[in-house]
């Protein structure tokens, strides 16, 4: 399969601190890879180096074969980008910067920009000045995606929308993708790539951590059990791979990592009345990840 | 809340004193610094005028003699303003200082009011601040208590630079006359910063806010001209301009006239207020149109768009630089006989050519060229600072997340600046001959337009200094370009006045260039000049192609 995004070791250093450790990922042509991790883990860094806004440390990165720094201009007419800030000239109708990105661009599918208009409910004819952040938002959107551009790189990009443009804009992704475009998504908004994504790469302090698809990290993670008895609920502590175990009445609470079977076999022993059990989410997955400890170090390393 | 984060919240709490404060405090910090740098430049240069004067004109006869020529001057009093007591040092100070010192300061003072007030709203800024225990009204009174503050620190650096300029031996100003000298020239800035501050209210950009201010400034301006030059007296009783000149502070103190002025202030300050508690936040009293009809004919390109979004305020360059132009050069004749027969203007222009004795005519038009290289390098210095503007406020990273390199855009924008740079010389030259047609200056139309190319050199530099720093650091354009063209007229200034040593006064840009059209232009000067421009902008380039773009 061809590679959209090939980056080799690429860093990005800030005097000590280390933005982004050495980064080894490829991304697929026609797949859209999530890419997640708290404030200050990187994301912003990575796109700006791939898009060659920033000159990484060290490694290179490559944009359907052509390395981004040094030739930036063959590589940007593969893609396209949307921000998570949309900052336009104030003065510039939104029809006139539409006009002007796909101008600079090269190529636009006018009758597409046409119909993004309209999924998009956006009016042209305002002064960028005018428009509330989301409706912004949408010029950099309605930009991108009319380029009809090899490659999406996305960062943030439906902050400011609301919950039915953000369906608007996941509608917009899925055509993208079913067109062969490939989409490297970085978003705050785990349901959104929960839905979106085929593969995910969770960042933190600047390193990759994860990638893979939902499926392969869920079996890396705990599976949430909860059982409901009429008496006592069994003493399951000494289980291998069980935690985070809780009792509430007759109700018990627990995670599960590794074989299912031991637990399962305590739990029918003490005749339970009800059983439930589901894999993480991606928020939990995200969430186990980290934890409240690892955020909020983050939280303080990045105000230092 | 459990006891322990109760404890938290309270002594957070109790680190805060005064909340409703916050916003003025904050402007107040923001603006004191370019307050200060005012002050001592106004400070520098009574210094020069007072110092200078006292060396030329020794003698009591001396300064008679003086008096009488520029009296009845009809250029030197739309320029400057009437005389009252040349033949006195304080008379002269005013005569000399005050119109320019009120100038520069109220120019100065609208435009950081629109910056403060329209600048930070268009930013998105205010809204975070708004958000605070706060209301517009309060917000309003809160810049504008900020910004008074800055004008307080403004005037305590100035009395001080002008009492002690009054110590020095044979100035002899008094201490309280000095100090009511500053509170004049402190008035007449007062009113234009709340000018700004009510401009900010009733139009929708900071752009259209500053073009208002600017506007009620010259007419202003042109009011007191008229009533300076004609019989028309009255008009000095109906602009802000002609209160400060009533005033007459160390000849003839009139201070019931600080009034209207103190009373106009406090009036336009009062309805900066109630429009700021009457609009919405982004809304003006004028509202401008929301809607447009797409016009694209630009927006092809990287130069393109620089061209659509900069036309306004490169034709205002331009046409100030013609008009300017026009206007100096009608009154050619009439100062250059003041010139002729006065001693120290003399002693000053040879000082600044580094010639002999010149003809009124050229003397006179040398100064005019060289302030129109003044008034270029600024266009130099704002042209850079709005290229970084643009990388700072994330403008530049639409353009170059597309397929357009760094060097396309940056050649784009330098060409397009340079272009000006050169118009803007020639409109100077050909603008003062059209201005002077009719009067027989002797002066051809060849030696105008050779004297307005003698100003791009300069100016280029400027840039090349802007386009360098913009490379290599790009944070420090605005203070590097501004704070080399204050150093240069300053050094250029004090230079004309008292004796420097020679590697001061080598540091001004000013000091190297022909005194065009009084000594022909030295090309082999001009060629370094440019060469040197030329380096530091293939610096500057290549700095910013390797760099990572910079946010504010």
């Amino acid at each position: 399969m061809n590679l959209a995004i090939h980056t080799t070791n690429l860093s990005k250093h800030y005097g000590s601190l280390v933005a982004l450790a050495p980064l080894n990922l490829d991304v697929y042509q026609g797949e859209i890879l999530g890419y997640l991790g708290p404030n200050g883990a990187g994301k912003t860094t990575t796109i700006r180096a791939l898009l060659g806004l920033i000159k990484p440390t060290a490694g290179r990165a490559e944009i359907f074969g052509i390395d981004s720094q040094t030739d930036k201009v063959k590589a940007h007419q593969h893609l396209a980008y949307v921000p998570g800030e949309a900052t336009f000239w104030p003065s510039l109708t939104g029809a006139e910067t539409l006009h002007l990105l796909g101008q600079l661009h090269g190529q636009i599918d006018l009758k597409y920009r046409k119909q993004l208009i309209k999924r998009f409910k956006f009016d042209p004819s305002k002064k960028v000045r005018t428009y509330s952040k989301g409706n912004r938002q949408k010029i950099n959107i309605i930009a991108a995606f009319s380029t009809r551009a090899e490659l999406l790189v996305m960062d943030e990009p439906t902050t400011g929308l609301d919950p039915i443009m953000e369906q608007a804009f996941k509608e917009s992704a899925l055509e993208a993708k079913n067109n062969g475009q490939t989409v490297f998504l970085s978003s705050h908004v785990l349901e959104e790539v929960e839905a979106l994504c085929d593969r995910i790469g969770i960042l933190r302090s600047g390193k990759l951590v994860e990638l893979g698809t939902l499926a392969q990290m869920r079996h890396l993670s705990a599976v949430s059990v909860e059982a409901t008895f009429d008496g006592q609920p069994p003493a399951i502590n000494h289980l291998e791979g069980v935690s985070n175990v809780k009792i509430t009445g007759h109700i018990l609470n627990c995670q599960i990592r590794g074989s299912i079977e031991p637990l399962l076999r305590e739990i029918i022993e003490a005749h339970p009345k009800t059983l439930l059990s589901h894999e993480p989410s991606l928020e939990e997955l995200f969430l186990s990840l980290y934890g409240d400890e690892d955020i909020r170090n983050q939280a303080t390393d990045n105000e230092r | 809340m459990n006891d322990s984060l109760a404890t938290t919240v309270v002594k957070a709490q109790k680190k805060y004193h005064s909340p409703q404060t916050v916003i003025g405090r904050f402007v107040a910090r923001r603006t004191f610094r370019s307050a200060s740098v005012w002050a001592l430049i106004f400070g520098i240069y009574v210094a020069a005028k007072a110092i200078g004067y006292v060396k030329a004109y020794p003698t009591v006869l001396a300064r008679q003699k003086l008096a009488a020529t520029f009296s009845n001057n009809i250029g030197i009093k739309i320029i400057l303003g009437p005389v009252h007591n040349a033949a006195t040092i304080a008379g002269y100070v005013t005569w000399n200082t005050l119109a320019v010192m009120v100038i520069i300061g109220s120019i100065w003072a609208y435009l950081l009011a629109t910056k403060m007030f329209r600048g930070e709203e268009e930013a998105g800024r205010s809204e975070l601040l708004l958000a605070g225990q706060t209301t517009p009204r309060r917000a309003a009174v809160n810049i504008m208590a900020g910004l008074t503050a800055s004008l307080a620190v403004f005037y305590v650096i100035m009395a001080v630079a002008f009492t002690l300029v009054g110590k020095y031996h044979d100035v002899n100003i008094s201490v309280a006359s000095a100090l009511f000298f500053a509170l004049v020239v402190i008035s007449g800035v007062f009113v234009f910063l709340m000018v700004g501050a009510l401009a900010s209210q009733l139009m929708p950009t900071r752009s259209r806010a500053a073009a208002v201010a600017t506007a009620i400034f010259g007419i202003s301006y042109v009011l007191k001209a008229i009533g300076d030059v004609t019989s028309a007296h009255w008009a000095l009783y109906i602009t802000p301009l002609g209160w400060v000149e009533k005033v007459q502070p160390l000849t003839n103190n009139q201070p019931l006239w600080l009034l209207p002025i103190f009373g106009l202030a406090l009036v336009l300050s009062g309805l900066t207020v109630y429009y700021a508690g009457k609009r919405d936040l982004g809304a003006s009293i004028f509202a401008d149109r929301d809607t447009a009809k797409p016009h694209t004919r630009l927006l092809n390109s990287t130069i393109g768009l620089a061209l659509r979004l900069t036309r306004t305020t490169t034709i205002s360059w331009l046409a100030a630089i013609g008009v300017m132009s026009i206007i100096y050069g009608s009154l050619t004749k009439s100062v250059a006989q003041a010139f002729e027969q006065s001693t120290n203007a003399k002693n000053i222009l040879n000082k600044l050519s580094h010639q002999g004795h010149l003809p009124g005519v050229l003397a006179f038009l040398g100064v005019v060229f060289l302030l129109q290289m003044t008034v270029m390098m600024c266009y130099a210095a704002s042209s850079s600072s709005a290229i970084r503007r643009d990388e700072a406020e994330g403008y530049l990273d639409n353009l170059l997340v597309q397929p357009v390199s760094r060097w396309r855009w940056i050649s784009g924008r330098i060409g397009l600046i340079v272009g000006v740079i050169i118009l803007g010389g020639i409109i100077a030259g050909a603008a003062a001959w059209l201005g002077a047609l009719g009067q027989n200056d002797g002066v051809s139309f060849g030696t105008y337009i050779q004297a307005g190319v003698n100003v791009i050199p300069p100016v280029l530099f400027i840039l090349g200094v802007g386009i360098f720093t913009f490379g290599i650091k790009p944070r420090l354009t605005s203070f590097l370009t501004y704070g080399l063209i204050a150093w240069s007229f300053m050094i250029d200034m004090l230079s004309s006045g008292i004796n420097l040593n020679h590697w001061i006064v080598d540091t001004s840009i000013l000091n190297h260039m022909a005194f065009a059209p009084a000594a022909s232009p030295n090309w082999s000067v001009n060629l370094i000049m440019i060469g040197i421009a030329l380096v530091l902008s293939a610096i500057g380039i290549i700095g910013f192609l390797k760099r990572d773009l910079a946010a504010e």
